[in-house]
């Protein structure tokens, strides 16, 4: 599967991207994904992009508060791009991979003509995210 | 397997988990009663007892179980 971006967990969105510019990443406008309860962001460096994340309200359930709470800002998931979303999900599955986050709409990629996107993890690899571009139905 | 031979593959996970050689379960054990068990490290204890004991939890089973003595009847339905 191909990369498509690696997932930041940010305090202060504000503050990171502007310390990502001094980096050489370009950011597009920010999207606040109340369902999610985050805010997103994502740079684009040459062929390298991020996605920065941070919490819009904390007193609210998010995964990325308890990542903030135990590591502070750093990298915390790779987002790779798949074709069939729930065909690899089976696939991933019946390797031992955990449904973290069932699949749902990302607002994030609303952008770039809609996804869904699913959060998995592995007891040897950790979190991954799996988006499918174009893709809006067939929630899981 | 027995509640027993269940308790006994389990503690190990739950020390390697939670980085503890002192901890101890039972039935009534509940997350708040463990250091550091927050829903990060719930799916980690839960995709590590999946690959130690070669099940698969539903995903709404493992999000819901409310103690370890319901882990464990979990785990003896499929082994």
């Amino acid at each position: 599967m191909i990369v498509d971006h690696i997932g930041y967990a940010v305090r202060d969105i504000d503050r990171a991207r502007t310390e990502f510019e001094g980096l050489g990443y370009t950011f597009e406008e920010s999207v606040f994904d109340v369902d999610r309860n985050v805010c997103i962001q994502f740079g684009n460096n040459g062929e390298y992009r991020v996605e920065l994340i941070s919490v819009m309200d904390r007193e609210k359930e998010a995964p990325v508060v308890d990542v903030l709470k135990k590591n502070g800002p750093t990298p915390y998931h790779i987002c790779y791009r798949s074709s069939d979303l729930a065909t690899d999900i089976e696939k991933l599955k019946k390797k031992n991979w955990i449904v973290m986050i069932p699949r749902a709409r990302a607002l994030a990629f609303d952008r770039s003509g809609g996804g869904s996107v699913v959060f998995l993890y592995h007891r040897y690899v950790g979190m991954i995210e799996l988006v499918e571009m174009g893709s809006l139905g067939d929630m899981d | 397997m027995t509640r027993e031979e269940v308790y006994a593959k389990l503690l190990p996970v739950f020390k390697d988990i939670f980085d503890d050689r002192r901890i101890k379960i039972d039935d009534s054990t509940v997350s708040t009663d463990i250091v550091g068990w927050d829903r990060l490290m719930h799916i980690q204890l839960i995709a590590a007892i999946q690959d130690e004991f070669a099940i698969r939890f539903a995903v709404e089973d493992a999000a819901n179980m409310k103690n370890v003595g319901e882990l464990v009847d979990l785990i003896m339905k499929q082994c």
